[in-house]
């Protein structure tokens, strides 16, 4: 294990310096490909079921392929690499205050909903409860003096963990977005049917860190869109393994495990910002979701 | 100096070097006629800057194309554009002192993607003083009606006021952005693109969007303008309210992604 280190001052002006402890590389992670050939886990007659939409599906060969079905403000979508959303698109852009209910009670009713929906991942895959988010909503008047705030939507997060790892990116949570018992303004997941590749060779922490570094001298150094005025030092607070989930934006073949790096760029008058980077783990698999090839 | 080939017929469009158009643009507030503006940054100028990003052009330019096209259940047919990329993106662009009135405020839905904090937005342009502060808006006494910031922390808890106080009753009805840090995808631009395309509300469209290519750990947000006699709460690209000019609240909605 490694920490603590300058790794190197790179070609431009800025440092990477790395103050995490660099873990070991499990030896017993797999390679998981999206099996598209078996039925997805939420297909469109649950969501229609479920959600009462009686519309005829379209085929749509947008975001990797999918099933669309739209009823006035209604919308279902079926995805061919495995996920599924549900909307509501006025209850979703609504500002009316609710009842908020307890955390428990709003985790609960979600899971009862996966359950409805047939959302129940093979022993590979989990989703485990992350908490219980809101949209908020306050006014001001012309002045800007306020005028009461209050909660228009409560959120129920779970995240996937497969093989027991942490999973990263805009797929890694499923949520369930509600405006009180029984009243759902979106449902979201981007679960898929995995087939094991076999045993991955994984890049050890430490070479991760070296490429990372080698891109900042390239130009890149966070995903983040952060603006930060000259910045000169980069510091990596926490290195952690996982696997990268997209969303459910297109097709996806397989599911690859990636290191990721967070911390924290100053600039040169003090200014602090965080910074995120993912990098691949595997010698021969790209992060193109965001243009990270590997190394 | 930025120019373009000027083409009227519809589904024209042209394109070079980091920009592109099409149709015929008007610098009036002519709320008959559907534009979009775009500016894109990837190229800050390498960790010189805040660090190039990668995924700005191609969501910005699903948006433009959800926006611009007949598709599916569309009555949007926003043919008329303007997009300009990294060098040719310039903070003026959105500045009263700058061209605000002829790029972002000549347009009905404009669109930025790049750098941005609770101050503003971050350029790296051929032009200008490469920030457009938060301060220096005033969104909507021309013609735009909805603005989406795709960048971090423009509509933070200090970043709102500032939006809030710059632009009340000048017209514009929507500031759409993050509370937070936001994420270099293409996912944003693309989606809210292709919900707006599809007929969601303009707030639905955005929250949906933030929340699909993000996870929990970030938070969306816009701000709303509306007064009496102009209620956009339910503004979408196929119809909006009358334009808040006087006596304007103003309305925040933050969200967990």
């Amino acid at each position: 294990m490694l920490s603590g280190f300058l790794l190197a001052s790179v070609a431009s002006a800025m440092t990477v310096t790395v103050s995490a402890s660099l873990p070991e590389a499990p030896t017993d992670v797999r390679r998981y490909g999206v099996d598209t050939s078996s039925s997805v886990l939420v297909g469109m007659d649950a969501l229609q079921d479920t959600f009462g939409v009686t519309a005829l599906p379209l085929e749509e060969e947008l975001f990797g392929g999918m099933e669309h079905a739209a009823e006035d403000d209604l919308h279902c979508y079926a995805y061919a690499h495995g996920g599924a959303d549900f909307h509501d698109a006025a209850l979703l852009g609504s500002e009316e205050a609710i009842d908020t209910r307890s955390d428990a009670a709003v985790l609960a009713e979600a899971e009862e909903l996966f359950e409805a929906l047939g959302l129940a991942p093979s022993g590979t895959v989990e989703l485990v409860a992350v908490g219980v988010g809101a949209h908020t909503v306050s006014m001001v008047d012309n002045d800007g003096s306020d005028l009461g705030s209050w909660v228009a939507h409560q959120v129920a997060v779970f995240t996937q963990e497969i093989d027991g790892l942490p999973t990263f990116g805009p797929g890694a949570e499923a949520s369930v977005v509600t405006q009180g018992e029984g009243v759902f303004a979106s449902f979201s997941h981007a679960v898929r049917n995995l087939e094991d590749l076999g045993a991955a060779d994984l890049l050890d922490a430490s070479d991760a860190v070296s490429n990372y570094t080698d891109r900042v001298g390239e130009g890149r150094y966070s995903l983040l869109k952060l603006a930060i005025d000259g910045p000169e030092s980069v510091e990596i607070t926490d290195v952690s393994l996982g696997y990268y989930v997209p969303g459910n934006d297109g097709a996806v073949s397989e599911l690859v495990p990636v290191w990721r790096l967070a911390g924290t760029v100053t600039a040169e008058d003090g200014t602090t910002g965080d910074v995120l980077w993912l990098e691949p783990a595997l010698a021969d698999t790209d992060i193109p979701q965001h243009a990270i090839t590997a190394r | 100096m930025r120019t373009f080939i000027i083409l009227t017929a519809l589904f024209s469009a042209t394109a070079s070097a980091g920009s592109s158009s099409g149709g015929t643009w008007s610098t009036s507030a002519d709320e008959g006629t559907a534009e979009i503006f775009v500016d894109s940054v990837e190229d800050y100028g390498g960790d010189s800057g805040s660090g190039d990003l990668s995924m700005c052009h191609d969501g910005s330019e699903a948006f433009r194309f959800f926006m611009s096209s007949w598709i599916f259940f569309s009555q949007t047919h926003y043919d008329t554009w303007r997009h300009f990329q990294d060098g040719l993106a310039w903070s003026s662009d959105f500045e009263k002192g700058g061209d605000d009135d002829i790029y972002n405020d000549a347009a009905d839905f404009s669109y930025f993607s790049g750098h941005g904090n609770s101050w503003g937005t971050s350029f790296h342009g051929t032009s200008g003083d490469d920030f457009a502060s938060s301060s220096e808006a005033q969104w909507g006494n021309n013609d735009v009606e909805f603005v989406a910031l795709d960048a971090c922390q423009v509509l933070s808890a200090t970043g709102r006021p500032r939006v809030q106080k710059a632009n009340v009753d000048q017209g514009v009805h929507y500031v759409l952005g993050f509370e937070t840090n936001a994420s270099d995808v293409s996912t944003t631009g693309t989606r809210y693109g292709y919900y707006l395309d599809v007929g969601y509300t303009v707030a639905s469209a955005w929250i949906q969007a933030t929340k699909d290519g993000h996870g929990s750990w970030a938070k969306g947000a816009y701000v709303r303008f509306a007064s009496e006699d102009c209620n956009t709460v339910s503004d979408n690209a196929r119809s909006w309210s009358c334009d808040p000019t006087s006596d304007s609240y103003t309305v925040y909605n933050v969200w967990t992604l």
